[in-house]
């Protein structure tokens, strides 16, 4: 019986409760931390109590700091949540998609295009909730031509489309460039070159409105297909000996991926790293089949980029963009475990 | 269950008349408990054929059907719960472990958002016991040799539990040792009453365990029928355009009939064709 159990590929109840508690401790400790210190006590009861009165429809009546957790921190950790776990889910859909362990959720141009989109916003001057907008727009835009780029007459080969992938990234990369060079050098070049750093400093209950549908949407459909997940690496040929419609794999693997990883560059700009750093340390950790990859990384993707963030807010008196601290934390660590481990494969 | 490919030809370009004909007006049928092994020359189109049969690539005429169903209209689900298929191993494999990757072969028995049951890794465990892969379950499959990775690769066909199991040049590129314990496997599951049907560049190897054989050459024509009757010294000097010796050798009881190649017979001269169905030595 117990050597029954440890050739299962899902995780055991254990193993799961755990997972799940590690993003949920991570973010309540990351509500604590910052300029006013909680307790994790109180950053809970002000949850809790704002919480019974939105249900309730009362006028909660407790202090200064349940403001600051309930319109501040509590969205602000969500966001880091959904957007650590959801680029960890996207990359390593994207990995087992090209069957390349060096796949990131911008391999199709995503990334590219909505930073594209949120540029434009910015140059224009538009409301933070339209700039998001229409970086989701451009992220579904890139995709759409990579697409089209890469359709040919008969089957889709997946080369084919990485290759379209990046030349369309580069494109929309170079008009990136082409709007900072044409933008107001006082005001819009350092928003628009923050932004495109990465941050969270823009969460709201409104903007994570915007973006929960898509990231949630993503997140679950390909935490259902987990398992399935496994084929999509195998050859052509191959996969369709499973019996399993590959084509419709795939889409909905690369659409999970792709709404997912627009909405977390119109959310928060470019996290560089997650997509590829926490998939990999999950891969060495928990081996490559997917139905343990997959939540795996979701939930420390989460609780990683939580961490990040908060160290992002409160390290400094003014924050540090994100991407500069996932490749500095990153990097090292992510070297420390190569050496350690046989390496990484896909 | 029988298999069946009825007058069936493929060419990359059907509609062009002058282009080349891969496969031309192919015949055969193989039923449960018979080996089919599939002979030619490289570039006569073996891999094509099977690609073929499978649906892979469609017909330019004819069919492939099962048990009267033309496979191109079934259900996937349904018929690849009835075939399965064993690719060479080649190429570069996942690091997924042994086990998971048996696993995959009960895809069509596991519903989209389902994960494996407890039946499922039951049917594993029996097939990687009956194929003495136990010991490897854990190992990676990118950590593993080239003739465990195909007996893994044969044990995903067989999770599957299908009717008939296709094969591609399955012991290619290894070792005596591995080649045999492939050839027993396709003999043993033959025993167990499944249909195979494999590709092979080893005349021997189709003398050894087919019932059947189906001889290619790189003009498009075919020969189907009983091994030891397709396999004769002037097919294979009509189709590979090598001289050869075919020889017995007893050991123990049994006996075992081999082919020597003695020499290349030059291309351009002319050598008698293929006559589909009748013995090319008349």
């Amino acid at each position: 019986m117990i050597q029954q159990k440890h050739n299962r590929a899902g995780f055991s109840a254990a193993a799961s409760i755990l997972l799940v508690l590690l993003p949920l401790a991570a973010g309540l400790v990351c509500i604590c931390i910052g300029r006013y210190s909680l307790t994790p006590k109180q950053a809970a009861e002000s949850i809790f109590s704002n919480l019974s009165a939105l249900l309730t429809g009362s006028q909660s009546t407790t202090e200064q700091y349940s403001k600051i957790v309930w319109s501040m921190r509590l969205p602000r950790v969500l966001l880091a949540l959904m957007v650590g776990g959801g680029l960890s889910a996207a990359g390593v859909a994207f990995q087992s998609l090209f069957a390349n362990p060096l796949a990131t959720p911008d391999t199709l141009g995503v990334a590219s295009g909505a930073s594209l989109g949120a540029a434009l916003g910015l140059l224009m001057g538009m409301h933070m909730l339209y700039v998001q907008l229409m970086a989701l727009l451009f992220g579904f835009l890139a995709v759409g031509l990579t697409f089209l780029v890469s359709r040919k007459r008969g089957s889709g080969n997946m080369t084919t489309v990485v290759l379209s992938g990046m030349v369309i990234a580069s494109l929309f990369s170079a008009l990136v460039s082409l709007v900072k060079y044409t933008a107001d050098t006082d005001s819009q070049l350092p928003a628009i070159t923050y932004w495109l750093m990465g941050s969270l400093s823009s969460a709201s209950w409104q903007s994570l409105r915007l973006a929960s549908p898509f990231m949630l949407t993503g997140i679950i459909l390909l935490f259902l297909i987990r398992w399935r997940l496994n084929i999509l690496p195998l050859s052509e040929d191959e996969a369709r000996a499973t019996g399993v419609n590959i084509g419709l794999l795939r889409l909905t693997a690369a659409a999970c991926a792709t709404m997912m990883t627009a909405a977390s560059v119109a959310m928060c700009g470019q996290v560089a790293w997650i997509g590829l750093l926490i998939p990999h340390v999950c891969r060495m950790a928990f081996g490559s089949d997917t139905t343990r990859l997959l939540p795996a990384s979701i939930c420390i993707g989460a609780a990683f980029m939580a961490a990040i963030d908060t160290i992002a807010r409160s390290v400094t008196a003014s924050e540090i963009p994100i991407s500069i601290l996932t490749a500095i934390i990153g990097a090292p660590f992510f070297i420390h475990l190569l050496r350690q481990t046989r390496g990484w494969n896909s | 269950m029988k298999l069946q490919v009825a007058s069936a030809s493929f060419s990359y370009e059907p509609n062009d008349k002058n282009a080349r004909i891969i496969l031309n007006d192919i015949s055969f049928s193989i039923s449960s408990g018979e080996i089919l092994s599939i002979l030619g020359p490289n570039g006569a189109g073996k891999t094509t054929l099977l690609r073929c049969i499978m649906g892979f690539l469609r017909w330019s005429g004819g069919s492939s059907t099962i048990d009267g169903e033309d496979i191109a209209l079934i259900e996937q689900r349904r018929l690849w719960r009835k075939i399965a298929y064993v690719p060479q191993a080649k190429g570069k494999a996942t690091g997924m472990s042994v086990a998971s990757m048996v696993m995959l072969g009960r895809s069509s028995r596991i519903g989209v958002f389902s994960k494996p049951s407890d039946k499922d890794y039951m049917a594993v465990d029996e097939v990687m016991a009956r194929l003495n892969l136990s010991e490897l379950k854990h190992r990676r499959c990118d950590e593993i040799s080239g003739g465990e990775l195909q007996m893994a690769l044969i044990g995903r066909a067989l999770a599957a539990e299908p009717e008939c199991i296709i094969l591609d040049e399955p012991e290619s590129n290894l070792d005596f040792r591995n080649q045999l314990i492939v050839l027993n496997t396709l003999e043993e599951l033959k025993a167990a009453g499944m249909a195979c049907i494999f590709n092979t560049h080893y005349p021997d190897h189709a003398l050894r365990i087919a019932d059947k054989a189906l001889l290619l050459d790189k003009e498009g024509n075919s020969l189907f029928g009983a091994a030891n009757e397709v396999i004769t010294e002037s097919a294979i000097a009509s189709s590979f355009k090598v001289q050869s010796v075919i020889s017995s050798l007893k050991a123990g009881q049994k006996e075992y009939r081999s082919i020597t190649p003695i020499a290349i017979l030059s291309a351009c001269r002319k050598t008698p064709g293929l006559l589909r169905g009748g013995s090319p030595l008349s």
